[in-house]
């Protein structure tokens, strides 16, 4: 049995694809199985192809494609999208039905007719949101809009089916790539992002550490482990040898094209650049150091055959180290999980914390993934790299509480959007407290949320992924020519 | 993720083979190294032999020798008294690595308490658990190292073509290099000991799979 299935025409694109794509891949995250079930629209052209993201989905393994002579096919959750596309759906049993309503039909009396008449009468019919719920006066609509309910996650476990945490890893390509790359740290919103956009015969290999293993696993990314050296005990120096060893390991196992390297490359990663010729060398370097830090790690630069810099919004105040050696490094945007396009519909008043506690009177408190932030009314956080793109990526009003003991200059990225008029920067609770206050009002948010539009940056992803897949291309043409 | 008993014997089998060949590998590597280190260490030996300083010094050992000229020093010599012997530095306890694939999260973490009971008990080795729960900051306790790796079904979806018992004996063989293990331990998911059985099994070889 799956926990979901969704039944729709999968040819259909735009972004009705893109919430569906969405949803699977929120699912997968949370190691719930899904199956997609296509219902031809009478009308569209036969051969038109699945959109691409279903088929990426496909492709994957996020999900499954039901058999169109399937007739055991059982979910615990039945999705139904664009309900008047369903003329002749295959069976399927399933514990909930929900209908959801993106647009209302030209004739809901017959849509629903139809529907009941297949699934039963105990089919719940969503409105998507308030303005489809106006438009169907008299209908027999669920008291809540699809998207009211908080992330598509929390939708579904409102309805009993709970994810799994990370017990059952998700399901992932089903083909056999040829080529492997090792991502190395704990930047795994990067790492995820990048490794979304790798060609399908390239596959990442994530080395974290204890904090970032899980969520690598829970994206469906083969994971490999780094111990710390204060969770095996042993002295620095030590540690260094180990995490050579570690390496050499890893890279006999997976014989990767390029290794690349988050964070800071510490001893044992130099060890085990100097060991190791084969694979292409590669740094994933941050930007935004604090003034005055992080300089010893300069001269580490000449270990690597090529350093990507993932974009700052905050670029014009950095004053770190980085500013002034750039000389051969690429730069891409900002490196974010954000969907596109992100449609921004908040419907009800929500608050997102991220590494902050905080409550607003009226406000319900939610957690969000990137994927969510659309719905997100209003939230609180840290400037750490990943939220404070993906935050003012999807426009979301936000108040950042730079963590002063951040990794990075968290007070100058704050201190820069403040400036630039997208956000609201609070250096303690009560200057938190204040602001969250002052954006309860609802055009105080419309306000930020309309500047930050006026300001958007795009998304590197794709582009850090492209420099990845070329330097193993080259690695390739540089095997080719010492072979000849 | 084994429901019918015969394939859950049948696996566990294989992994305590594989926990087998790779233990046998590292000792097979560490007897090349013994090998090499032995061989460096005589043409080391050679070497001095033939060499002037080494001659040199031999004719001063003889000429000591001769009793007449070297009585006196040597009677000096005898007298001092022998120097303190150099305080041995405590050996940390040897590593042990158990293979504990196929646990519930809770049963991972029952595991890993009942181990560090164990050596709270007696620390007489390190215990080091190689697990396929990826979520280890919840797993961590003192005096236990964790190491992890995929699991067969998560290894058969992205490497098809490779045994995941191929990894479990290359992964074991690093392992005790790394941890400079002694032991391997296969930990059967069905039924993962207590720690009176952990106790226990230290005096009656044979109810954990020891490799």
């Amino acid at each position: 049995m799956y926990d979901v299935a969704i039944l729709s025409d999968l040819r259909h694109t735009g972004g009705s694809a893109a919430g569906l794509v969405a949803e699977v891949e929120a699912q997968a995250a949370a190691g719930l199985t899904t199956v997609l079930i296509h219902v031809p629209e009478p009308g569209r052209a036969h051969a038109r192809p699945f959109d691409r993201r279903i088929v990426a989905c496909l492709r994957d393994g996020r999900a499954d494609l039901a058999h169109d002579d399937d007739t055991g096919l059982a979910a615990r959750v039945l999705l139904i999208r664009r309900p008047e596309a369903v003329a002749d759906a295959p069976p399927v049993r399933a514990a909930h039905t929900i209908v959801v309503l993106d647009e209302p039909p030209a004739d809901f009396a017959e849509v629903r007719e139809r529907i009941e008449r297949q699934f039963g009468p105990d089919v719940v019919w969503a409105p998507a949101n308030a303005g489809v719920r106006e438009r169907l006066p008299g209908a027999p609509l669920h008291g809540t809009d699809w998207h009211e309910i908080g992330s598509h996650i929390a939708r579904l476990a409102s309805l009993g089916v709970l994810t799994r945490g990370l017990l059952p890893a998700p399901r992932i390509a089903v083909t056999r790539p040829t080529r492997h790359v090792l991502l190395i740290g704990d930047d795994i919103a990067r790492f995820r992002a990048i490794a979304r956009h790798l060609p399908g015969d390239l596959e990442a290999v994530v080395v974290a550490g204890s904090d970032g293993l899980p969520a690598a696993h829970a994206a469906g990314l083969l994971t490999e482990y780094l111990p710390a050296a204060a969770e095996l005990g042993v002295a620095d120096d030590r540690w260094t040898g180990f995490v050579r060893d570690r390496l050499r390991h890893l890279i006999r196992l997976y014989g990767p094209r390029a290794v690349l390297v988050g964070g800071v490359p510490h001893d044992g990663i130099a060890a085990a650049v100097a060991e190791h010729s084969g694979p292409r060398w590669l740094w994933l370097r941050p930007a935004m150091w604090r003034r005055g830090t992080g300089g010893q790690w300069a001269a580490r630069g000449s270990l690597f055959d090529g350093i990507l810099e993932p974009g700052e919004f905050a670029a014009a105040g950095d004053e770190g180290w980085t500013t002034a050696a750039r000389a051969g490094v690429t730069t891409v945007d900002p490196i974010t999980e954000l969907p596109a396009p992100r449609p921004r519909r908040p419907s009800r008043p929500t608050l997102l914390c991220r590494g902050v506690e905080a409550t607003l009177p009226g406000f319900t408190v939610v957690e969000a993934g990137p994927g969510d932030l659309g719905v997100v009314a209003l939230a609180v956080s840290r400037a750490g790299y990943t939220s404070f793109h993906e935050l003012l990526g999807a426009r979301v009003p936000t108040v950042f509480v730079p963590d002063p003991d951040g990794a990075d200059d968290e007070l100058t990225r704050a201190r820069f959007a403040a400036a630039a008029g997208v956000a609201i920067c609070a250096t303690d609770d009560e200057a938190a407290a204040a602001a969250l206050e002052r954006l309860a009002d609802p055009a105080a948010r419309e306000a930020l949320s309309r500047r930050c539009a006026e300001v958007a940056f795009g998304n590197g992803a794709a582009d850090a992924a492209a420099w990845l897949a070329g330097h193993c291309q080259r690695r390739s043409e540089v095997e080719a020519g010492s072979a000849r | 993720m084994l429901d019918e008993p015969d394939a859950a014997d049948l696996a566990v089998a294989r992994w305590e083979v594989a926990t087998l060949t790779g233990r046998l590998r590292c000792v097979e590597d560490e007897r090349d190294a013994a090998v090499r280190d032995r061989d460096r260490n005589r043409e080391i030996v050679l070497a001095l032999r033939r060499s002037r300083s080494y001659r040199l010094g031999r004719a001063l050992v003889d000429l000591a020798r001769d009793p007449v000229r070297s009585a006196p020093a040597m009677a000096r010599h005898l007298r001092r008294s022998p120097a303190p012997p150099a305080r041995a530095q405590a050996a940390p306890p040897p590593a042990r690595i158990y293979v504990a694939v196929g646990l519930s999260r809770a049963g991972a973490h029952g595991l890993i308490r009942a181990l560090r009971q164990r050596v709270l008990v007696e620390a007489d080795h390190l215990p080091v658990v190689v697990t396929d729960q990826p979520s280890l900051r919840h797993l961590q306790v003192p005096g236990v190292v964790l190491e992890y790796l995929p699991d067969p079904a998560t290894w058969s979806r992205h490497e098809p073509d490779s045994d995941w018992e191929a990894l479990l004996a290359d992964r074991v063989a690093q392992l005790c290099r790394d941890h400079r293990a002694a032991h391997a331990v296969v930990i059967d998911p069905r039924d993962p000991p207590t720690l009176a059985r952990l106790l226990v099994t230290d005096r009656r070889v044979g109810s954990l799979a020891s490799a």
